[in-house]
């Protein structure tokens, strides 16, 4: 998933080094404080003199006096930049599904298709969570309610 | 004057600060590892993405106090030790 959101949306990997020693990144843990990384739009002025974005730089800046340090937990720093924990959690989900499908009909001798209403993923309070707390909610819902409100006795 | 028997030793040191050479060297340096680089991601991802150094530290004066040799310290880690481990490592 990463990959692809990667071979779609980055053009460019530039590293940089910040001579302020100014970053004091939020996600990563204390470890990674002392790097940060962003998307900035590749920007091309055409013939018409409109300004056409044709890429995207993924830009990895570190604080020049923790130059020799680690860049612990990167992929958490890109995985907030691609935004795609809920598309991947989409994936686990419907896999879960298809597996949980199979044992009821297994269990009731009939096929009934089981999916998630994905819109609350698009709600502001939904976005506004940590990649973690996102996951622990989609997985909740296809490892835990999804199962037992269909296989258990008490479903 | 009492020394002119004495060997010239390290004469490159002291040209180089004098021509101020060293981040050219760096960054010719750094761009054959980026090539490398580059082809090793292409081949392991599949597809081609562009890897560059933004340049735009080495003229602060932060960075042209430093030393020569730590100049080229922090250069080298960029292209040999943080991009590769960013573009490589499962961490990546």
């Amino acid at each position: 998933m990463i990959k692809t959101a990667i071979q779609n949306r980055i053009g460019r990997v530039i590293i940089a080094c910040d001579p302020t020693n100014s970053i004091n990144s939020a996600i990563g843990g204390n470890y990674a404080k002392h790097y940060e990384t962003v998307l900035e739009g590749i920007i091309l002025t055409d013939c018409a003199n409109s300004n056409v974005e044709i890429g995207t730089n993924l830009i990895v800046t570190v604080n020049m006096e923790k130059y020799g340090d680690t860049f612990y937990n990167f992929k958490d720093k890109v995985e907030v930049l691609l935004n795609v924990r809920v598309e991947q959690e989409k994936c686990n989900a419907i896999e879960a599904f298809e597996k949980l499908a199979v044992e009821l009909k297994g269990k009731l001798g009939f096929f009934l298709e089981i999916n998630f209403d994905w819109q609350f993923t698009e709600h502001l309070l939904f976005k506004s969570k940590s990649l973690d707390d996102i996951s622990k909610i989609i997985k909740q819902v296809y490892s835990t309610h999804a199962p037992r409100v269909l296989t258990s006795n008490d479903g | 004057m009492e020394k002119y028997g004495d060997t010239l030793y390290n004469f490159k040191d002291k040209i180089n600060v004098l021509l101020n050479i060293r981040v050219e060297q760096d960054k010719r340096d750094a761009n054959s590892s980026l090539d490398k680089l580059t082809t090793e991601v292409r081949s392991k991802l599949g597809f081609f993405i562009d890897i560059g150094i933004d340049w735009q530290f080495t003229s602060h004066p932060s960075f042209t106090s430093k030393a020569l040799d730590d100049q080229t310290k922090l250069v080298r880690s960029l292209h040999q030790n943080h991009l590769p481990r960013i573009l490589n490592s499962n961490d990546g």
